[in-house]
């Protein structure tokens, strides 16, 4: 039997395909935990929940998931980006399928030192509770808005402009990763933040002696990080893809002792810059890593649990007219710290009334349908907590707006024919049918009690009135209710006849 | 006429004429045989499937109701997301009991439908209805979209003159209507008519027009051929959804009728309503769709 050696090209070639088909096996499963209709759900939180920027969000300085991502990527290098980072698996597919059509432009890349700025600026947003920059920097938002994007085309009615707008940026990214490969990926604060951490081990993809300078593994690196002239896989940008492996025909390629930085060669100066720019990019990593864990957000910010996520204080409902949060979001200063507009939610939720109103953290749309009572799939998938999972119980306590009646405008009262739509859908029975005074032929109308009312927008949703008899405002922080409107003893209990026999 | 109207007619006159050639004695048998059966069946003392065994069994069997080969929609009330407890929805025991009766009379296809108030899979599942009645191996039948609907004129209606049925019912050859018995905050009661508003897209046209005359008017476009009244466990208050054990009464009935009006009377007088008191009730027996007056009715009355 022939002795197997990691030297021997085949090798690298069966390596490298199992790699290709393990990412895009992934990458075609967690595109479909975005797509599947309403209700198919289970996979989108095990996916979004294994993301990098979800452990970033974890709680403590180093979570156990960022300890992880670290160790593997101190000893194996970057294999959150080799297989399980959709955007990273996006790209090279977009790359491999034009490459198709059109010759390779683009060979071995040297990116700019600058790039190291962007976990810098990612992280003091981070810090500062304003991920914005994470919006647009890390891959599983990018990845999510496109997704979101295709979703709401494929199952939501009325998309708006807005939702497919927010998805640009990922289009961009592709659409350069045709030309160029994974261009993204060099400045993604995830990929730069793990690639420093690879460099540090000196094992690696390495060009060993006797390489000829063929090009035949730049012509094949997705990355661009494959440096024929050079004689060198520069580690810290390497994904892991054993293309370079597999193509080279001497067999020159295999994963092993890389040795030390390469910038240990050449002048002094040169020497000094890339050892300042080494320094700076471990100062940037480390502290993206983590940022979102200085918390000077802290005291605002619950556990990651559902747990105690809210108080009993009442909401404060009067101000600035805002956006009715999912249900867990806390409010919009807690909400917005966290959400990476990744689109899981508006995936997840099964009535689809989680849309990107008018800024990629998504909010609650009573136009169609309303909040339901014992849901809390936003909660599930969120991967930073930026919803909180919240339990059922506490769900169904959970005030994320307030509904007002405007009881001159109810069908009862303006047309005199029964109703009782409002109440009939209402969970907490903060909305229940009294008679009515006005008639004596048994109608009854609504009767609100606020201190039930959750804000899901049932009674909205199901108003027949022109304008409708109810307004829903949304809470500026969101807090429990005691629950459902207790019913005193006799209350309303009809004069039941013997049960003992039947009343005909 | 339709080629099935027209089969369905020429086997009856025939029968009938069949009927004549008879020998005096049988024939007589055969004719009293069908007038014998009660009009309404109050079962009462055993679990809702059981209730539903014995009860049918006085009224011949589903097989009068049910023939070889028909399809059969069952509209069970599946309403909200909550457990059967609640007592919200119907018990999924009795579909599913009733599943089975229609699947031994031979019907080919035996459909479940509601158009949930919640989200419908949530609904479907946790009510129990699911797992009960693709058990006995009926289908559930979506209805969460508009297409699923079709436009219909409702003739000789008061105020819903055209609604959107879910297009299983213009498909079937025998409705099942099984409710469960419940107040309403807004129709007083929710039986076997309001039940039926379950097979319509739009609810709030109900709402706008007038919720009572929607109800009735409904079954001038479709009548329930049968009507299984789960009077098991009754929201007596804060209906139709209740939320508190203590809305629920334990009243162990059953009432089984062809006759959704009378069904809906003997139903809506164990929630402590008179004959008539009902606005929906009465205005369906205005309209000539049933009997309410249950005095003038064969009722058999069963105690397990």
């Amino acid at each position: 039997m022939a002795k197997i050696s990691l030297k021997d090209r085949s090798v690298w070639r069966i390596l490298a395909l199992i790699r290709v088909c393990v990412a895009f096996v992934l990458l075609a499963l967690f595109a479909a935990a975005y797509l599947a209709p309403p209700g198919w759900k289970w996979l989108l939180s095990r996916f979004a929940g294994a993301q990098f920027a979800a452990s970033l969000y974890d709680d403590g300085i180093l979570s156990a998931g960022v300890l992880a991502y670290i160790v593997i990527a101190i000893v194996v290098g970057r294999v959150y980006c080799s297989i399980l980072c959709p955007m990273g698996t996006l790209q090279e597919l977009f790359w491999r399928i034009a490459l198709r059509f059109q010759p390779r432009r683009s060979y071995y890349v040297r990116p700019s030192a600058a790039r190291y700025a962007v976990p810098l600026l990612t992280g003091v947003g981070l810090v500062f509770a304003v991920p914005a920059l994470m919006m647009f920097a890390d891959p599983i938002s990018n990845f999510g808005r496109g997704m979101g994007a295709i979703y709401s085309l494929l199952w939501n009615e009325r998309t708006s402009a807005f939702t497919v707008a927010i998805a640009a940026p990922c289009a961009a990214i592709l659409l350069v990763s045709a030309v160029a490969g994974r261009r993204f990926c060099d400045w993604c604060p995830v990929g730069m933040t793990l690639g420093v951490l690879s460099s540090v081990a000196p094992f690696g993809m390495r060009i060993r002696d006797g390489c000829v300078s063929c090009g035949l593994c730049e012509r094949k690196c997705p990355m661009g990080c494959a440096d024929a002239g050079g004689k060198r896989i520069e580690k810290e940008r390497c994904v892991l893809c054993f293309s370079c492996a597999a193509a080279c025909q001497g067999g020159f390629i295999s994963w092993g002792y890389a040795g030390v930085s390469a910038a240990s060669a050449g002048s002094r100066r040169l020497f000094l810059r890339g050892a300042g720019v080494k320094v700076a990019s471990f100062v940037a990593g480390a502290f993206y890593l983590t940022s979102a864990n200085f918390k000077f957000f802290r005291d605002t910010m619950p556990p990651a649990g559902g747990e105690a996520a809210m108080t009993e204080e009442n909401a404060a409902i009067e101000g600035d007219v805002i956006s009715i949060l999912p249900p867990g979001a806390l409010d919009v200063s807690s909400y917005a710290s966290r959400c990476v507009g990744c689109m899981a939610c508006v995936a997840a939720c099964p009535v689809k009334i989680i849309k990107t109103l008018n800024s990629a953290n998504p909010a609650l749309d009573y136009s169609g349908d309303f909040c339901q009572y014992s849901c809390v799939e936003c909660g599930k998938v969120c991967p930073t907590h930026a919803i909180h999972h919240l339990s059922v119980e506490e769900k169904r306590r959970t005030r994320v707006a307030l509904s007002n009646l405007t009881l001159s405008r109810c069908v009862v009262v303006t047309k005199g024919q029964a109703c009782g739509a409002c109440a009939e859908v209402c969970p907490t029975r903060s909305l229940k049918m009294v008679s009515y005074e006005g008639a004596s032929s048994g109608l009854t109308v609504p009767d609100f009690a606020e201190p039930y009312c959750i804000g899901c927008g049932a009674c909205l949703v199901v108003c027949p009135a022109e304008p409708a008899a109810f307004s829903v405002d949304a809470a500026q922080r969101q807090s429990l209710t005691p629950g459902i409107r207790p019913t005193e003893g006799n209350e309303d209990l009809p004069e039941l006849p013997d049960t003992n026999d039947f009343p005909f | 006429m339709d080629r099935r109207e027209f089969l369905k007619k020429t086997t009856a006159i025939s029968l009938g004429a069949g009927l004549l050639f008879l020998p005096k004695g049988l024939r007589g048998a055969l004719v009293a045989r069908a007038d014998e059966y009660p009009d309404l069946v109050a079962i009462k003392g055993g679990k809702p499937e059981d209730m539903f065994d014995r009860g049918i069994k006085s009224l011949g069997g589903i097989g009068r109701f049910v023939k070889k080969g028909q399809t059969v929609v069952i509209k069970p009330n599946i309403s909200w997301d909550v457990a059967p407890e609640s007592a919200a929805n119907t018990s999924p025991a009795l579909v599913a009991r009733i599943v089975k009766h229609c699947k031994d009379a031979g019907a080919k296809r035996i459909l479940v439908m509601d158009h949930s108030i919640e989200f419908w899979e949530n609904s479907l599942k946790n009510s129990g209805i699911e797992t009960a009645a693709s058990g006995e191996g009926a289908i559930y039948v979506p209805s969460d979209k508009q297409g699923y609907y079709q436009n219909t004129t409702v003739n000789g209606a008061v105020t819903l003159k055209d609604m959107m049925i879910h297009e299983s019912l213009l498909e079937s050859d025998v409705l099942i209507s099984v409710p469960v018995l419940k107040h309403h905050g807004g129709a007083g009661v929710s039986i076997s008519a309001k039940n039926l508003m379950g097979c319509v897209w739009d609810r709030r046209a109900y709402h706008s027009k007038g919720l009572q005359q929607c109800i009735a008017d409904f079954m001038l476009a479709r009548k329930p051929d049968l009507n299984v009244v789960d009077a098991y466990r009754v929201i007596t208050r804060n209906g139709p959804r209740g939320g508190s054990p203590s809305d629920i009464v334990d009243m162990g009935s059953q009432i089984i009728s062809a006759d959704v009006v009378a069904a809906d009377t003997a139903a809506s007088m164990m929630l402590g309503r008179k004959q008539g008191e009902v606005e929906h009730i009465r205005l369906a027996a205005e309209a000539g769709l049933g009997n309410m007056n249950l005095a003038k009715l064969n009722i058999e009355r069963i105690t397990l």
